[in-house]
């Protein structure tokens, strides 16, 4: 193709130039609405980082939205028939017409991601109470950008194929959706027909049932998140070379076909009624398949056919404008038998996979992951599935405790035994991975973890072995300042960044750190008591805002009714007690306020008084006769002071100990 | 010149142009009429490769229009329902034609607006229809294009503006050798601007023929003979229509007018009168020769 032919430059600012005002607010409203998000997640009281599905919120409509109305602004000329005199008798090849709106489109989109890219990075360094990595954000608008262009190309596709708006909204969802929705039904996600996966171990064989990671194009991803519920990796690479690839395919296809359109097809939905049979039947395929999923009642069959048929009906109505009544029912009769015909061939196409029986040698390794742990991703909770244990005891071990989905939905009500909701990874000696949600026997999982954390040869690959660069530190759901970060950062530095890998943590844990790194956040929390250089730091830092929110702050401190707790640490301990005051007492504040400054010394007796206000507050004190007197003297429910403590819960103490 | 030979086009089951053959001289204007549906529009919209057509050939001065942005930069097409784009000025379309065509002339497209009074800076979409086409004429012959396609060209135009432009388009014609192929259901509407005529007919040129050699090869003569006379009295001419009121009957002959002249005066006529015949009374005659009604056919 010559691309000088293909392009014309000045068509393009003429096009551009006639919408301009429209354009201008479509490639605005993205980058607005993305910055006027992430101020509001800077502003909230919860948020303290934002997560790739919460920054990409805006995004995931406007991939839909924002391709489709380019398309429809650029090329829509051809739903009218004085538009197409104009536009297709002027000096220029349809092919031309064609790709040169193909690149302004895909112009537009690059501006409103690079706007977005702009303005969040702007956000990422001006908005500091949140966590906003410049990684996440160069991620999301690589990813968003293919995303976008792959939509873009399928709209413009559907437009050279479509009589109307309408009709291009169909086609569009077809092109986008019918292929990766019938594979899922059958293959992927294996909705309709789950197959076996049986793992046979020395002395018997579990049976699993793989899943796998949906490696779809964007668009059918994020719908296929709501449809199936399956989770979905954000930035995965053979999605968008995927995307990459299927553009230029539709690309190509619609310059053919947009060269030989009948551009005089601009009233109805398609030039031929066998195109509009045919686009009419492919989207009841869904219909068919979920009527089929769920049920078979007579009554419940006949309701089905009735609504398929008033949708028929009024398919013609909306998109042809026309309703030809003596045709209607025996298409709509062969319709639904086709349709029934492709799904019962697929579950007899299904049915005929042989179910995969793996035995232990054929296993090079099996990494296991806590599903519940990474609450920050939706991507599998696959953060240490990187970790492939090769020991074959092991290997044993784990196969012989999975138990699948279908076992724990039937049996957890009379089982009350302990279970993880793991992902496993199976990696072959063929080099394929073998993905499966399971269920595993919670003293079993420890077990493996503690495997991991003790062998040099695992350690050495966990995922504390991030890249730290971009990071942040969180304390009672507010991000640490810059220098503060700073200074952890170096603490944790020098501890190789050993951090706690486990939800279940003591009390006095409170300090999130966040990584995003691998195109991913990373959440994990670390222990105050580290030591006592980095307790220093955060009681310290914890008392000044104490101090300033009760001296400056707007709120009646006085007032709280609730939430406000002592905790008392001894023998490196802390021990909550849960006791509630109903308000603080004005002795209390005026001692916050006169020891904000005093140095905690973390070997002796420490409480930490625990409000409740608009957001945490907390203030870390030595236990001292002063306090003592105060404490006493308050109106505390069951409130116990740190020698009673000791003296009641002397044999629990050791058993939470402190990192 | 245009040549279209064998040329095919359909909507669906309905077939528009059946095997339609037409030569249009360069440097002329062709006028085609015909009914509502007759395929005009249909026809200009191909020449000028808006639509595509089903089979045969269009070609440009030799060469084939379909694609072919070297033939269209030649064309330039006047449709019937006009566009504009939303919130254009006369000369932001201007604008948009001249980054279209290589040769159009925005000096002239002034001229012709101030000669039709028209604000080059004022928002297309406030103009009446009469002045919107003239901003479509305008631009259009501002292309200066070899060839021109005007699609029910006078619609909405009053009289004044409708011969102004007839003179405008006349002389782009003559003075930029400019080939014109206009548009009509009405024939009185073509008959003082057009060389040469087509009448389009169930999706084929019925009839064609230059207007001169219509007109000069048709006449109306009004006759009185001393002896009674009928018909077969005028054996050795080409009698197209005869009546007769009284002793003076009405003849439509086609010839040549001398020929002619000289066969009825040797029959001694006692009054011979050569009258003018309108275009539309030639088509009239011509169609019966061909066995239509007129009124069946335009």
């Amino acid at each position: 193709m010559n691309s000088t032919k293909l392009f014309n430059f000045k068509y393009l600012k003429q096009n551009l130039k006639k919408s301009k005002g429209l354009l201008t607010i479509l490639v605005l409203i993205i980058p607005v609405l993305t910055t006027l998000m992430l101020i509001s997640i800077n502003s909230s009281e919860y948020d303290v980082v934002v997560e790739t599905e919460e920054y990409n919120f805006i995004n995931y409509f406007g991939m839909y939205i924002f391709p489709f109305v380019v398309s429809v602004i650029l090329t829509g000329y051809i739903y009218k028939k004085n538009s197409v005199d104009f536009i297709n008798s002027m000096p220029i090849s349809r092919k031309t017409i064609y790709f040169t709106n193909f690149i302004g489109g895909i112009l537009l989109i690059l501006l409103a991601q690079i706007l977005t890219l702009i303005s969040s990075l702007i956000c990422s360094i001006m908005l500091k109470d949140m966590f906003l990595p410049v990684g996440l954000i160069l991620d999301s608008f690589t990813v968003m950008t293919i995303s976008y262009i792959f939509t873009y190309s399928a709209t413009m596709l559907a437009l050279t194929l479509s009589g109307n708006v309408l009709t291009q909204v169909v086609v569009t969802a077809l092109i986008l959706f019918v292929v990766p929705f019938v594979h899922c039904s059958f293959v992927n996600s294996g909705i309709i027909a789950e197959k076996n996966i049986n793992l046979n171990y020395n002395g018997g064989t579990s049976t699993i049932i793989e899943t796998r990671i949906p490696e779809y194009t964007m668009p059918f991803n994020l719908i296929a998140t709501l449809f199936y519920g399956s989770d979905y990796t954000f930035f995965n690479v053979n999605s968008m070379i995927k995307m990459a690839v299927l553009t230029v395919v539709y690309c190509t296809l619609g310059t053919i076909l947009f060269n030989k359109r009948k551009m005089e097809n601009n009233l109805t939905s398609f030039a031929s009624y066998k195109s509009h049979y045919l686009v009419k039947a492919l989207t009841m395929l869904p219909m068919v398949f979920l009527a089929n999923i769920a049920g078979t009642e007579g009554v419940y069959i006949a309701i089905v056919i009735v609504l398929m048929f008033i949708y028929y009906v009024l398919y013609d109505f909306v998109l042809n404008k026309k309703v030809q009544l003596k045709y209607t029912l025996p298409i709509f009769v062969v319709t639904i038998l086709a349709l029934q015909g492709v799904y019962k061939l697929g579950i007899e196409i299904q049915s005929r996979v042989p179910e995969q029986n793996i035995s232990t040698n054929e296993i090079a390794g099996i990494a296991v992951s806590n599903n519940s742990m990474d609450y920050t991703t939706t991507t599998n909770g696959n953060r240490s599935l990187d970790v492939l244990i090769d020991e074959k005891d092991m290997i044993e071990k784990i196969m012989s405790n999975v138990l699948d989905r279908r076992y724990y939905l039937d049996s957890w009500s009379v089982d009350s035994k302990e279970l993880e909701y793991v992902t496993i990874r199976i990696k072959l000696e063929s080099g394929k991975d073998i993905y499966a949600y399971v269920y595993i026997d919670g003293n079993v999982y420890d077990e493996i973890m503690n495997f991991i954390n003790t062998n040099e040869k695992y350690s050495a690959q966990k995922p504390e072995n991030y890249d730290f660069k971009e990071l942040a530190i969180s304390c009672r759901s507010e991000l640490l300042p810059t220098e503060l970060t700073e200074r952890l950062t170096r603490i944790l530095s020098k501890n190789n960044y050993k951090v706690s890998d486990t939800y279940e943590l003591p009390s006095s844990s409170f300090t999130e750190i966040y990584v995003y790194d691998r195109h991913r956040m990373h959440t994990a929390r670390i222990s105050l008591n580290i030591d006592e250089e980095l307790f220093e730091i955060i009681s310290q830092y914890l008392n000044q805002k104490t101090y300033d929110i009760l001296v400056n702050g707007n709120s009646n401190i006085e007032n709280l009714q609730a939430n406000v707790k002592v905790m008392s640490r001894v023998k490196n301990t802390w021990k909550e007690k849960n006791s509630y005051i109903e308000h603080l007492d004005s002795e209390i504040i005026e001692y916050m306020k006169n020891h904000y400054q005093d140095k905690c010394d973390y070997n002796q007796e420490l409480v930490e008084i625990y409000m409740y206000d608009k957001t945490d507050i907390t203030f870390f004190t030595n236990v001292n006769e002063e306090l003592n007197k105060i404490l006493d003297g308050l109106n505390f429910d069951g409130y116990m002071t740190p020698e009673e403590v000791v003296k009641e819960d002397i044999t629990e103490l050791d058993t939470i100990p402190v990192q | 010149m245009i040549k279209i030979s064998n040329l095919n086009k359909s909507y669906g089951k309905h077939k528009v142009l059946e095997n339609l053959n037409c030569n249009i001289k360069t440097n002329s204007i062709y006028g085609l009429i015909g009914a509502n549906g007759a395929g005009k529009s249909t026809l200009l919209r191909i020449i000028a490769d808006v639509i595509r057509k089903d089979s045969g050939a269009v070609l440009i001065d030799d060469r084939e229009v379909e694609d072919n942005e070297k033939v269209k930069q030649k064309v330039a097409f006047l449709p019937d329902d006009l566009y504009f784009f939303p919130g254009y000025t006369m000369l932001d379309m201007a604008k948009f034609y001249q980054d279209m065509y290589k040769k159009f002339d925005l000096d002239y497209f002034k001229e012709l607006a101030t000669m039709l009074k028209l604000d080059v800076n004022a928002k297309v979409e406030t103009f009446s229809k009469g002045m919107k086409r003239q901003v479509s004429l305008v631009c259009t012959l501002a292309t200066n294009a070899e060839y021109m396609l005007f699609d029910e060209t006078f619609d909405g135009l009053d009289p004044v503006i409708r011969n102004l432009m007839k003179k405008i388009i006349a002389k782009q014609m003559e003075s930029k050798c400019t080939t014109i192929i206009m548009t009509s259901h009405n024939l009185r509407e073509l008959e003082d601007i057009c060389d040469n005529l087509g009448l389009l007919y169930k999706g084929g040129i019925l009839f064609e023929s230059d207007i001169d050699t219509l007109k000069t090869n048709m006449f109306k003569v009004q006759i009185s003979l001393k002896e009674e006379f009928d018909k077969d009295t005028f054996k050795d001419l080409e009698v197209l229509s005869f009546s007769k009121t009284g002793s003076v009957a009405k003849i439509i002959i086609k010839g040549e007018r001398e020929n002619c002249e000289k066969l009825l005066q040797a029959k001694d006529p006692v009054i011979l009168d050569f009258l003018p015949l309108t275009l539309e009374e030639v088509f009239i005659y011509e169609m019966e020769v061909l066995g239509y009604e007129f009124n069946q056919v335009v």
